[in-house]
C-alpha cells in the first residue's frame, strides 16, 4: 500500500530512525511510504523513504499574482474564508472556502503572490471590519491587516504545494494520507481527500491546537490578529477532525480534547506513544546514603519545583538525611536562581542540588534516586513519566493532565499546589522499602505494556488495513460505482504496489 | 445554603481574570485552566462536568478586555539618522568633488580617466548597502542604483563647466539629505501603520508626506548648490556686484532647473528602493542617465537642457508612482 506520511519539521528528524515517523516506516517495510515536509530544509535526505519539501515560514516563494480577469474569483474564495473566520454564522463556509482556493491556487499558481498582495489585504480588512464580525475587543488596525495578512499567508502554503495530481509522488496515487502533526500539515490531505477520494488518519502527541493556544498567548500580537489566527486554526482543527477516517491522539487526556473539537469519538483511537526506552535495563539498587529524591523536568513555573521544594523542607523535618536531586535546564530567564532563593530560604540549600542536564540521558537521572517526584501544574505529554516508570523508580506525580492514566495504581497522585499531600506522599513511600520496590515494578510493567514500539506498528498495521477496506477503491479510476469492501484485505499487501492502480476484476 | 457561602467559579475569576479577559474564546481558557494546574476535580467542585463547561461558563461571565498593547513604535533616532546621513552626504560628495577638481584642474586628455574612475568610486559609494533596517533589493538592484547615480552626477560635472560641476557636487551631497528624508518618510509610515485604523484612512493621512519630503529635499538640494557657488564666487575673481546676486547668476536658469529635475529624480527612486519596488527605481534612474548621456552626446544638446528633459521626464513617471506607492501600508513593512 503506498502511504504519504504528511508532517512538519526537518527531514533530517523524520528521517531519522529513532523519531516516531522512522520507526513507523521501519516497523512496516511491506508498505510504500513516501514522506511530505512541511518546514524542511535540514540537511540532505540520505534516508530510505523519497521525501518531498515545502518551506513553510520564512519568505514567500517568488512567483506571480493571478491575472486580472481570475483575481475576482480569488477575491471571492478568499473573503468567503475571511468571513468564515469572524462571522460566528458563516463558519459552515471554511472547508468549502479552503477548498476554492486551493483549486484557484492549482490552476494557475498564483495563490502565495496573491495572498500577500494589496487586494488580498483590501479583501481582508473589509471582510474583518464588516458588521456582524466577532472584533468586541477590538477593531482591527492597518497594522494587524498586514499581520495577519503574512500570518495567513504562511498558513495556507500547504493549498499551492505541487503535491496534487495523480502522476507519480502525488498525493492522488497514494491509498492513504497519515497525517502526523496537525495543523497546516493537515491541509494537504484535506485538500487530496477532497480531490482525490485518499482518507487519511491524523496522528497528534501533543495537540496542534492546544499548542497554538499556549504560544499566541505570549505572542507580540494584538488581540484581533490573536483572535483571527486563533479561530483559523480551531476551524482547521474542526474540519480536519470532521474528515480523518480515524483519529489516534496520543492519551486520552488528548481524546477528550478531540472529541471538543468536533471529533466523532467512534473514530478515535488512543495510541500511545511507543518509546525504545522499554527496552532499557531497570535501575539498578538504590543509592547509599539516605533516601534521595529525583525531581526532572524544564526549570520553569509551568513545572512548579517550588511545589517540589516546599514539599522537601516538610520531608527533610522528618527525615533529616533526605536529600533532593533535581534535573533539568532553566526554561525560563531567572527562574534557577528563583529556585535557589526558595531553597535558601526554606534552609534546605545544603541538601538540594541542582543537576542541570542530565550527561548519558535519562537513565542516569532516574538510577541517581529511590523516589522519582513529579511536580507539575500540567502534564500534557506522557513521555517524560513513562521514562521514569521504565527505570523500576516508585513515582509519585501531581494528578494533572496524563498523569492519572500513565501512572494510574502504580504510583501516587495528589492534588497539585499541594505541599503537605506531596509530603505526605513521599514520606509514605520512602519510609516503606517493600512498598516503593512493589510500586516500582508495577509501574515498570506497566509502562512496558503500554509505551513499547510494536503496539504502536501493530496498531497501525491495523488501522491502516481497516481504513483501506472500508474505503472505497481507486475513487479516481473506477468512476461509475465505487463499492466498499472491493478488496479483500490481502489485495493491499500482497506486494509492492504499481505505479497505476488497475481497476480489473479480482 | 448560607449566604456566606463564596462561588467557587466567582474565586476563579479572580484568580485568572487576566487571561479570561484576553481570552480569544472558551477554549483558550480551558487550555489556561489546565495549564494552571486545574482539573476535572476543580471542575466538580464548580459543579461542571469537566473543564471545558467550566471554561464556557468564565467565558461568558467576564467580560473581554484586552490589555492596550502599546504600539511597538521604534526609538525616534533622529540623531542617528543625521550622522548616517552626514556620513552618507560625504561618501557621496567626495568622489563628485575630486572629480570636479580634476576637471577644473587637469588636461582635457586625462579628464575621461577620471571621470571613469570617480564615477566607479561614487557608484561604488551610492551601491553599498547601508546596514539600515529598510529592504534594499538585491545586489543586481543596488549595482544598477549605484550606476544610475554615478551616471546622473558625472553628466553635469564633467559637462556642465565650472557652474555645472559645483551644482553637480551639490547633488552628490544632497544624497545625504535623501538618506535622511527617506528615513523619515519611513519613520512616518510606520508610525501611521499603527495610528491609523482602515487603508483609506492610511493613505488620507500619508498624502501630504512626500510633496512635504520633496519640497525640504530641493530647498536642501538648492542652499547646497548656493553655498557651492557661494564659496566659488568668493575664491575667484569677481566682475562686482552683490556676493549673493553674483553666486546665483554664476548658473543659469536651465543649469538650476536641470539641478532641481535631477534632485527631484533621486528622492523618489530612492524612496521606491527602500519600499521594495527597486527595479521601477533603478529602470528609471539607468533611463535617465542613458537618455542624458545620449543627447548630450549624440543629439548634441546643451548639458543642462538633456539633464532637463531625462531627469525632469523620469522624475514626473516616479513621483507620482512613489506617491502611489507610500499610500499603501504593505510598503511600510520591516
Amino acid at each position: 500500500m503506498r502511504i504519504a506520511l504528511l508532517t512538519e519539521g526537518a527531514s533530517s528528524y523524520a528521517q531519522r530512525a529513532d523519531s516516531w515517523c522512522g520507526r513507523l516506516i521501519e516497523g512496516l517495510p511491506e508498505h510504500e511510504f513516501r514522506l511530505y515536509l512541511l518546514g524542511g530544509g535540514g540537511g540532505p535526505d540520505e534516508g530510505p523513504v523519497p521525501v518531498a519539501e515545502l518551506p513553510l515560514w520564512g519568505r514567500r516563494p517568488k512567483g506571480r499574482g493571478p491575472a486580472l480577469h481570475r483575481r475576482r474569483s480569488y477575491q471571492q474564495a478568499y473573503r468567503a474564508l475571511i468571513r468564515s473566520l469572524v462571522i460566528p454564522g458563516e463558519r459552515e463556509s471554511f472547508g468549502p472556502a479552503l477548498h476554492r482556493l486551493a483549486a484557484l491556487g492549482r490552476e494557475d499558481g498564483a495563490l502565495p503572490a496573491f495572498l500577500a498582495s494589496g487586494p488580498a489585504q483590501r479583501v481582508l480588512e473589509q471582510a474583518w471590519r464588516s458588521p456582524g464580525a466577532e472584533t468586541a475587543a477590538g477593531q482591527p488596525q492597518v497594522r494587524d491587516v498586514l499581520v495577519a495578512a503574512d500570518l495567513l499567508e504562511q498558513c495556507l502554503r500547504p493549498l499551492s504545494a505541487p503535491w496534487y495530481g495523480t502522476g507519480p509522488g502525488g498525493l492522488g496515487s497514494a491509498d492513504l494520507c497519515h497525517v502526523v502533526g496537525g495543523g497546516p500539515a493537515a491541509l494537504p490531505a484535506l485538500v487530496a481527500k477532497q480531490l482525490h477520494g485518499v482518507p487519511f488518519v491524523i496522528t497528534e502527541h501533543g495537540l496542534h491546537l492546544r499548542e497554538q493556544y499556549r504560544s499566541y498567548r505570549t505572542a507580540p500580537y494584538r488581540w484581533p490578529v490573536r483572535a483571527l489566527l486563533i479561530g483559523f486554526f480551531r476551524l482547521l482543527t474542526e474540519e480536519t477532525y470532521r474528515q480523518a477516517a480515524v483519529l489516534t491522539p496520543g492519551s486520552g487526556y488528548d481524546r477528550h480534547w478531540q472529541e471538543r473539537c468536533g471529533a466523532d469519538p467512534a473514530r478515535i483511537r488512543v495510541v500511545h506513544e511507543g518509546t525504545p526506552a522499554v527496552a532499557r535495563a531497570a535501575a539498578g539498587p538504590e543509592p547509599e546514603g539516605g533516601p534521595v529524591l529525583v525531581w526532572a523536568g524544564a526549570l520553569e513555573p509551568g513545572r512548579d519545583p517550588a511545589l517540589m521544594l516546599h514539599a522537601f523542607a516538610r520531608i527533610r523535618a522528618e527525615q533529616p538525611a533526605a536529600r533532593l536531586r533535581m534535573y533539568g535546564e532553566e526554561g525560563a530567564p531567572g527562574f534557577l536562581a528563583h529556585c535557589r532563593e526558595i531553597a535558601e530560604r526554606l534552609g534546605v540549600d545544603a541538601a538540594v542540588s541542582f543537576e542541570g542536564r542530565p550527561e548519558s540521558g535519562p537513565a542516569e537521572v532516574w538510577a541517581a534516586g529511590s523516589l522519582v517526584v513529579f511536580s507539575a501544574l500540567a502534564q500534557r505529554s506522557p513521555r517524560l513519566l513513562a521514562d521514569a516508570m521504565l527505570s523500576g523508580r516508585a513515582v509519585v506525580a501531581t494528578e494533572v493532565g496524563v498523569a492519572r492514566e500513565v501512572v494510574g495504581p502504580t504510583g501516587l497522585l495528589v492534588p497539585p499546589r499541594d505541599p503537605a499531600a506531596l509530603a505526605t506522599a513521599c514520606l509514605a513511600l520512602l519510609g516503606d522499602e517493600e512498598r516503593r520496590a512493589r510500586l516500582g515494578l508495577a509501574g515498570r510493567l506497566r509502562a512496558q505494556e503500554r509505551f513499547a514500539v510494536e503496539p504502536v506498528v501493530t496498531a497501525f498495521r491495523e488501522i491502516y488495513l481497516e481504513l483501506v477496506s472500508r474505503w472505497p477503491a481507486f475513487p479516481t479510476v473506477a468512476k461509475a460505482a465505487a463499492r466498499p469492501f472491493a478488496r479483500p484485505a490481502e489485495y493491499w499487501v500482497a506486494g509492492p504496489a504499481t505505479a497505476e492502480p488497475v481497476a480489473e476484476a479480482v | 445554603m448560607t449566604g456566606r457561602e463564596v462561588d467557587p467559579v466567582r474565586e476563579l475569576m479572580e484568580r485568572h481574570r487576566t487571561s479570561c479577559e484576553q481570552a480569544v474564546d472558551a477554549l483558550e481558557i480551558a487550555a489556561a485552566l489546565e495549564d494552571a494546574g486545574l482539573g476535572p476535580a476543580e471542575a466538580a467542585r464548580c459543579r461542571h462536568a469537566d473543564v471545558f463547561s467550566l471554561a464556557e461558563e468564565l467565558y461568558a461571565r467576564v467580560p473581554r478586555r484586552p490589555p492596550t498593547a502599546p504600539v511597538p513604535v521604534p526609538p525616534v533616532r533622529w540623531q542617528q539618522r543625521s550622522w548616517q546621513a552626514l556620513r552618507s552626504a560625504v561618501r557621496h560628495g567626495l568622489p563628485a568633488a575630486a572629480l570636479a577638481g580634476g576637471v577644473a584642474v587637469l588636461p582635457p586628455v586625462a579628464r575621461g580617466p577620471l571621470a571613469v574612475l570617480c564615477g566607479g568610486w561614487l557608484a561604488w559609494a551610492a551601491a553599498r548597502p547601508d546596514g539600515a533596517s529598510a529592504p534594499d533589493g538585491t545586489v543586481l538592484h543596488r549595482a544598477g542604483y549605484g550606476a544610475g547615480v554615478a551616471l546622473l552626477v558625472v553628466l553635469p560635472v564633467t559637462t556642465g563647466g565650472p557652474a555645472g560641476a559645483v551644482l553637480g557636487v551639490a547633488v552628490a551631497t544632497a544624497v545625504g539629505a535623501v538618506e535622511w528624508t527617506t528615513g523619515w518618510l519611513r519613520q512616518v509610515g510606520w508610525g501611521h501603520l499603527g495610528a491609523a485604523r482602515t487603508m483609506a484612512d492610511f493613505r488620507a493621512r500619508m498624502w501630504p508626506a512626500l510633496p512635504v519630503a520633496s519640497a525640504l529635499h530641493l530647498l536642501a538640494t538648492a542652499g547646497l548648490g548656493l553655498t557651492g557657488l557661494l564659496l566659488l564666487t568668493a575664491v575667484g575673481p569677481r566682475p562686482g556686484g552683490g556676493l549673493l546676486y553674483e553666486a546665483v547668476h554664476r548658473a543659469t536658469g536651465p543649469q538650476w532647473a536641470g539641478q532641481a529635475a535631477l534632485a527631484l529624480l533621486l528622492l523618489p527612486a530612492t524612496v521606491l528602493l527602500r519600499c521594495g519596488r527597486a527595479t521601477p527605481a533603478v529602470a528609471g534612474l539607468l533611463a535617465a542617465g542613458t537618455a542624458g548621456l545620449l543627447l548630450t552626446a549624440a543629439a548634441r544638446y546643451r548639458p543642462e537642457t538633456a539633464q532637463l528633459l531625462a531627469c525632469g521626464s523620469a522624475a514626473a513617471l516616479l513621483l507620482p508612482y512613489a506617491w502611489l506607492v507610500l499610500g499603501r501600508p504593505g510598503a511600510h513593512r520591516r
